[in-house]
């Protein structure tokens, strides 16, 4: 479940980098119960630390998450990931990311798990497509094996809505965690390889998001397999503090992060260290500005990363306050515009709202209750 | 007597009048006013900007206060308030900022005083140099300001910066690095403190250090 939840995360994260919200730190404490095959269920508490930095180059995520139960059910696990884009203009963007967990599922032996992924990305106006590979240790009970996965995928955004689809082919010889989820090999003693489809859709309006998540796995060559899951779930938002975490379904064994199979239920309550400081920030909205020096003035690029539904507007000085068009970049909207010496008031709204200041300027009184970017140009 | 008294009275009066009227056709031949759809509005701001014009002010400034608050959708009394509250501004700037007139040091010293720079600090950079103009040096005071540096403290760091001859680009350089820091979550303080002193690291001893020795040899 952590692990399925720590990749939700990471997808989040790292598809809309950039678009999100700057900083976020939160505390999610929760309860799980979670059964795995032939298996009693049990019952743990969750408790989980979320770190997520965005900037116009990188998107940065930390996590530690531990599940404890009194019957030694549980698990930590921690991980990090970073996700590196030159600029906003440059259409790809690559990601890597390691995790550590320490586990004592009793059904399965005690032991850990130590893996990393490598994901490039390249982004097209609405979506875009990725292909990565990954690889992962895990010793349990003093027996190492080792998973590995390639993977491709796409994305399309339509509005509030995301679709995901993605391919994964999975390489291993943990034999232990492969059977406890009813995938045999033909031969004794073979290795297990799998193939996943999985089809995503991710919603989110105001407070409510959803997601949920299908996969479909079929074995091949010598191992038998045919499986499907079902995941899903809900977060609300109480306040910019305050929400609420439910999710509930199924999850394949992931050999790679040796993360069992699994039928999970959920709940959780996740509270915000650090709150959006604006609606322009929990719209997930940050402007850029750049001057790059000619010979007399400067040329001023002002980009704004914005999700794909948020109408962006720009209005100047230089312009006499009218309204400027912006080009549409990917991930966002980008000004470039050539400076004499001298100041210059700048201003952005965002679908129709008020006139607010760039939140890379320095911010100046306008004199009618509002504010105004200030730009100076040597 | 009484005909000089009235030829000086009628002189002033022709002057005013020709004054009122040059005003009055720099404001009408301001073809920015179209870009003023509301009637009532742009009447506010021909009225504004004629006054002030014939006060002897620039009226550019004023002009794109007056397009900001409309495009700002903001009324016409906010509008005639902020173009009188500039206007204001700007005339004390001047005052501060003399002997020199320039529009762009009064727009800048305006915008300074708006953001809480202290009055003396406009006539101390005048003092400071006084054969140039300081609109790019008041201008990026205007930003520290803006960026959270205590007033006090961005003047006299400012004042020293230019007393050991920074340049401009180094000026908005180190606005630009100041705002970089605090973005990133530095105090406003601290964040000047520490380009500041990279700036004046790159910079000659101002010559009245050097004035103190008359004896010393370069």
């Amino acid at each position: 479940m952590i692990a399925r939840a720590t990749a939700c995360a990471l997808l989040v994260a790292f598809t809309a980098a950039g678009a999100q919200s700057p900083r976020e730190l939160s505390l999610e404490a929760g309860v799980l119960r979670a059964r795995q095959m032939n298996r009693d269920a049990h019952d743990a508490i969750v408790l989980g630390v979320l770190w997520r930095a965005n900037d116009v180059h990188f998107a940065s995520l930390f996590s530690a998450n531990a599940s404890v139960s009194r019957d030694s059910v549980a698990a930590a696990q921690i991980i990090g990931a970073l996700a590196y884009r030159p600029s906003l203009q440059w259409p790809l963007q690559s990601e890597i990311g390691i995790s550590a967990s320490r586990f004592g599922v009793t059904s399965l032996g005690r032991g850990g798990n130590v893996s990393g992924y490598l994901r490039q990305r390249v982004l097209i106006a609405d979506g875009g497509i990725w292909g990565g590979g990954a690889i992962g240790s895990t010793d349990r009970d003093n027996i190492a094996s080792r998973g590995s996965a390639v993977d491709a995928g796409g994305w399309y955004r339509l509005g509030d809505f995301t679709a995901t689809a993605s391919i994964a082919r999975t390489f291993t010889d943990d034999t232990p965690l492969m059977e406890a989820a009813g995938i045999f090999p033909l031969l004794d003693g073979a290795d297990f390889s799998v193939d996943d489809a999985s089809f995503a859709g991710h919603y989110e309006q105001r407070r409510l998001s959803l997601d949920a998540v299908l996969t479909l796995r079929n074995g091949r060559g010598l191992t038998l397999a045919s499986q499907s899951a079902f995941f899903a779930s809900a977060t609300w938002d109480f306040t910019p503090r305050v929400s609420l975490a439910l999710g509930g379904g199924h999850q394949l064994a992931d050999p790679v992060r040796g993360t069992p199979d699994a039928t999970v239920a959920q709940a959780s309550v996740r509270f915000a260290l650090r709150v959006p400081r604006n609606e322009t920030e929990a719209k997930g909205i940050a402007t850029f500005a750049r001057l790059e020096p000619q010979d007399i003035g400067s040329v001023l690029t002002l980009t704004v990363a914005a999700p794909d539904s948020v109408a962006v507007e720009m209005a100047a000085s230089f312009s006499d306050w009218q309204p400027l068009m912006l080009r549409r970049i990917v991930g966002g909207w980008e000004l470039k515009v050539a400076l004499k010496p001298g100041r210059y008031g700048v201003a952005v709204r965002f679908d129709g709202g008020a006139w607010q200041a760039p939140g890379s300027l320095a911010k100046i009184r306008d004199g009618f209750g509002g504010e105004s970017g200030l730009v100076i140009i040597p | 007597m009484i005909s000089n008294r009235f030829g000086s009275y009628f002189v002033r009066s022709a002057v005013a009048v020709l004054v009122a009227l040059g005003a009055r056709s720099a404001v009408a031949q301001d073809a920015r006013l179209t870009l003023i759809r509301d009637d009532a509005t742009r009447d506010v701001v021909r009225q504004v900007l004629g006054a002030a014009i014939a006060r002897g002010m620039p009226s550019d400034p004023l002009m794109s206060k007056a397009l900001e608050g409309v495009a700002k959708k903001a009324t016409p009394k906010r509008i005639r308030e902020a173009m009188n509250a500039l206007e204001g501004r700007m005339r004390r700037a001047n005052e501060l900022l003399a002997p020199t007139r320039s529009v762009d040091e009064m727009a800048a010293g305006a915008d300074a005083l708006y953001a809480g720079v202290p009055e003396k600090t406009l006539k101390l950079m005048r003092a400071a140099a006084p054969n140039r103009p300081i609109a790019m040096e008041l201008g990026v005071l205007t930003e520290m300001v803006a960026n959270g540096v205590p007033p006090k403290q961005a003047s006299k760091m400012l004042l020293d910066l230019m007393a050991h001859g920074a340049t401009g680009a180094q000026l908005t350089a180190l606005g630009s690095a100041v705002q970089g820091d605090v973005a990133a979550g530095l105090k406003p303080d601290v964040a000047l403190d520490l380009r500041g002193r990279g700036v004046m690291s790159l910079l000659p001893p101002p010559p009245s250090v050097n004035s103190l020795n008359p004896r010393g040899r370069p």
